[in-house]
């Protein structure tokens, strides 16, 4: 019943799948923010991505999925064991419900315990659950600030420090955070959108062919799940293969002073806040060029990423609709037309 | 005909049963549906019992889980039952709704109050199949009490679009009554139906032509439905249909019937968002309306509505204005939605509320905590622990006679559960209500969208949500519905054409019906009416000028008893006493839009005229 739809057959959408192939290679860049209409399949590629990765090695029964290697303590029963059994499951992927509390999230004072033992627990939150694979948060511009504050704080440090009710508890929690949202019903706040990584648009095709294709795939997927999968099974072997080298491989990508010279002068052509715009595009172009197996970071890799890495982060007049990308690709061109010349 | 002896042919039923009869044989795959059926709840729950029925022949039965009108999510997905855990000593879960009715129907009474949460919740177990850790599977019946498909997607009985667009249909039961028939015919009808039923079991092997599903893309582009959703049905539909008629090929009938079923109903509920926005489609409608789309259709929306809806988009163009872009920007005082927030509550609010009252609303589990409540189950509450503990403190002494529970600790009972009380910040919505009559065009209509522009960068500071109505011709229109998207609200205002009369009494009570929704959300509405105040069209499109004036102060004094705040701002090339009566009667502060400064028609003046340099080049 459960089957999900294989990453390899969705239609389009070539920007959200880049995205998020980048921030599987590297999760150091930071999360996505996928924006876009209803019924464009953001979430159907997140959840496909996650499948398709290889499975995590982790201790049996420990809450935070902890891998078998982690030097991080671990306080749970699980891992106190003297040889802990090891399993694999999925990279796991968790929705944060729209309207969820803030105990939810970062885990709270576990109170059924407390009143029938008397006894003082954590109970963890969605944050450990997400460790070491996806949040995915739909409608983020919905969500209440201070969630997303404590979201985008725990993606970037890596841990979630709880203290609260008495409670003291520090618990790593790696995750990629995915956003996604419909602009049209409300918009994030800017210093918000500048902790997202990378930012990409999805739009419904408009073009007749990628529709019928759509309809058509998903049709094949509704009336037998397992045999499409096994129909594809080859195709998602072949992206799998693809993020495993590139994850190895990144680490030898090198990135030469001139391409940095250019990234930065990029920035400063296009006036963006901070210095994250700079150091997230470097990344991205890193495992852009990881992912195509390339040992160098190229100018070609820069463009590709630069849209997706640099567009939420413009300053803008809150009522300006000229989209960024366009902004973007204007200075892009101007750049790299003046280094040929 | 009938080729097979056991299909049935989906167009020999009305669409009640058409519909019945797909969501019997995979109500799961397809969401479900909206019900309309404003006068009599109950026919939802009858048509219910009926497919229900034809289900059970074929799968083990279904049950039917009705929820309560404002079922918070934790109800649908059930979880730990505090009471019965301090009863028992050891942690008892409840199940939820969601997965009592896997495998059945999940009855959503009064769908446009569910809280949004819940909502949530219900898409997921449609999309994913699970409530939370447990996979469920469900058919969604939500039953609206929308009167038609208009209401359905706009105004205080709308249904969350979320929703909306994960079901297959929509039936009007209000509309399509079938009780004529009598008993015996049912009789029949349900023997063939459940024949078929059990020879669709085949429906896997079902092809589909490409050319077919080209059509249907074709199609939903030119009726403008842009959801993929509605086209995956649409194909799911078109295959069961022809499995249900014993076929093993979809035919263009089986598409036709799906289409009428799938298309029609969002089709026509978003006419007036299409043609402003796609300019790429605007040419496209014409090729259109496949017969079956409009003439079939099972809704039968009255087809004045949406002639009346495309009158009003490009009538009031030839009619005197045209449509102008031009925007300019008048010095309105700093500040202003914020001033008048504070200042002019103590006019409009009556009953000694001051200040910021109504700034921030109670809440069970959000916020700032600001005191304590019993615990009660279902309600959302959240344990406070403390307090709890606090309560059950004096007891203790008395409790361990005779000793109960582990010595040492405290002993609990369900009735020392206590929650805590929360405080949280609310939205303000504004409501900016415009008049684009011919007469505010001639005056100051550019000035008064300038006006509302510099009034949303305001908003845009305060991260208020805004809403825009605009009245002109013969009624007023809500185009944006509450939206935080300043950008939208921006583009609807620039698109604004400009003429015919001024209804502006059909505006007030609008602009009042939405603020009544806005506060029953729990978020502060601030009406902000720009007019010359120069009614001349009354309440039902006729005009006149004296009862169109008296009928408007006879809806701003209706409005000014309800508690919300508003702001009139005189848009007439010089202030005049009508619009201020206006205003006394709607108890709102007055403001006659200040002239445009001499700086900015400059600037407008050189951007119009061409350089200096070219002319002479001309010469």
């Amino acid at each position: 019943m459960n089957t999900t739809f294989p990453f390899s057959a969705i239609v389009g959408q070539e920007a959200v799948k880049h995205a998020l192939m980048i921030s599987a290679i590297d999760p150091g860049v930071g999360g996505v923010l996928v924006l876009g209409d209803r019924g464009t399949g953001k979430s159907t590629a997140i959840r496909a991505l996650a499948s398709l990765l290889p499975p995590m090695q982790t201790i049996k029964g420990c809450q935070y999925q902890r891998a078998p290697h982690d030097q991080h303590q671990c306080a749970c029963q699980a891992c106190r064991q003297d040889t802990p059994e090891i399993v694999e499951r999925a990279v796991p992927v968790v929705d944060l419900p729209l309207g969820v509390t803030e105990d939810r999230v970062v885990g709270a004072f576990d109170i059924e315990h407390a009143l029938n033992t008397g006894e003082k627990r954590f109970q963890p939150g969605l944050l450990a659950a997400a460790h070491r694979g996806f949040l995915y948060v739909d409608e983020v511009n919905l969500l209440e600030d201070h969630i997303v504050d404590v979201l985008l704080d725990v993606a970037a440090s890596g841990v979630n420090v709880v203290e609260r009710d008495g409670i003291s508890e520090r618990h790593p929690a790696k995750f990629v955070l995915i956003g996604s949202g419909n602009p049209e019903e409300g918009e994030l706040r800017p210093q918000l959108l500048d902790r997202f990584g990378l930012s990409v648009e999805v739009h419904t095709p408009d073009d007749l062919q990628e529709r019928i294709e759509v309809v058509s795939r998903r049709g094949e997927f509704d009336l037998d799940p397992e045999a499409f999968v096994l129909r594809w099974k080859k195709n998602e072997a072949k992206v799998r293969r693809r993020i495993v080298s590139a994850r190895s491989a990144i680490q030898q990508v090198v990135i030469s002073d001139a391409i940095r010279a250019t990234v930065s002068r990029l920035c400063i052509e296009l006036n963006t806040d901070g210095l994250r715009g700079d150091l997230t595009l470097l990344r991205a172009a890193r495992a852009s060029a990881a992912l195509q197996g390339s040992p160098q970071v190229e100018a070609s890799h820069i463009v590709q990423v630069a849209p997706m890495a640099l567009r939420h982060r413009l300053r803008r007049d809150p009522l300006d609709e000229v989209g960024s990308s366009v902004r973007i690709e204007r200075a892009l061109s101007t750049l790299f037309d003046a280094d040929a010349a | 005909m009938n080729h097979d002896a056991v299909g049935i042919e989906m167009d020999s039923l009305p669409p009640q049963d058409q519909i019945g009869v797909l969501l019997a044989l995979h109500g799961h795959r397809l969401g479900g549906a909206v019900v309309m059926c404003q006068d009599d709840p109950l026919r939802a729950e009858r048509w219910l019992s009926r497919i229900s029925g034809w289900r059970s022949v074929v799968y083990p039965p279904a049950t039917t889980i009705r929820t309560p009108v404002h079922c918070p999510p934790e109800q649908l997905l059930g979880g730990v039952d505090l009471i019965q855990t301090v009863l028992c000593g050891h942690t008892v879960i409840t199940q939820g709704l969601l997965e009592q009715a896997n495998h059945g129907w999940l009855l959503l009474p009064l769908a446009e109050l569910q809280p949004s949460d819940s909502v949530r919740a219900v898409c997921d177990a449609i999309d994913h199949h699970r409530a939370g850790e447990h996979p469920v599977s469900i058919c969604a019946i939500a039953v609206a009490s929308a009167a038609d498909l208009s209401q359905l997607t706009s105004g205080d009985r709308a249904v969350d679009a979320a929703l909306l667009d994960r079901m297959a249909f929509c039936l009007d039961l209000a509309k399509d009554k079938r009780d004529t028939l009598n008993q015996q015919q049912d009789d029949v009808l349900d023997k063939s139906i459940t024949s078929a039923l059990r020879t669709a079991q085949h429906w896997r092997s079902v092809t589909i032509d490409e050319t077919l599903t080209e059509r249907l893309c074709v199609v939903a582009g030119a009726l403008g439905i842009s959801a993929i959703r509605a086209q995956l049905h649409c194909a799911m539909v078109a295959r069961s249909a022809a499995a249900l008629a014993g076929r093993s090929e979809v035919d263009s009938g089986d598409l036709d019937v799906a289409m009428s079923l799938c298309f029609a109903w969002r089709a026509q509920a978003l006419p007036a968002h299409e043609a402003p926005q796609s300019d790429s489609q605007a040419d496209q409608p014409e090729p259109e309306p496949p017969e079956e789309t409009q003439a079939d259709s099972p809704l039968s929306m009255p087809h004045e509505h949406s002639d009346k809806h495309t009158c009003d988009d490009t009538g009031p163009a030839d009619d005197t204005a045209p449509a102008s872009d031009e925007v300019i920007h008048v010095p309105l005082p700093e500040r202003l939605l914020a001033s008048l927030q504070s200042a002019n509550a103590m006019v409009t609010m009556g009953a000694g509320k001051t200040g910021r009252v109504g700034q921030s609303r109670k809440s069970n589990h959000h916020g700032r905590c600001i005191g304590i409540q019993r615990y009660q189950p279902g309600r959302g509450h959240k344990v406070h622990l403390l307090a709890t503990l606090q309560a059950a403190a004096p007891w203790q002494a008395h409790r361990r006679h005779p000793p109960q529970g582990t010595p040492g600790r405290p002993v609990i009972k369900p009735q020392d559960i206590r929650a805590g009380r929360y405080k949280q910040a609310t939205q303000t919505v504004v409501i900016f209500v415009v008049d684009a009559s011919g007469s505010a065009a001639q005056q100051r209509l550019a000035e008064a969208k300038g006006a509302v522009e510099l009034l949303l960068n305001e908003c845009y500071v305060r991260r208020d949500e805004v809403a825009l109505i605009v009245f002109q011709g013969a009624r007023a229109t809500l185009v944006l519905p509450p939206t935080r998207s300043l950008v939208t609200a921006r583009r609807q205002l620039t698109e604004l054409p400009a003429g015919g009369g001024t209804p502006l009494a059909s505006a007030i009570d609008q602009a009042g019906e939405l603020a009544a929704v806005v506060r029953r959300d729990g978020n502060v509405p601030l009406i902000c009416l720009l007019t010359d105040g120069r009614a001349n069209v009354d309440r039902h499109g006729i005009g006149g000028r004296a009862r169109a004036m008296d009928e408007a102060k006879q809806a701003a004094r209706k409005l000014a008893e309800t508690p919300t705040r508003s702001l009139l701002i005189d848009i007439a090339r010089r202030p005049n006493a009508g619009a201020r009566e206006l205003a006394t009667a709607l108890g709102s502060a007055y403001l006659a839009l200040p002239r445009a400064d001499a700086g900015s028609i400059n600037r407008a003046v050189s951007e119009v005229m061409p350089p200096r340099a070219e002319r002479v080049s001309a010469a």
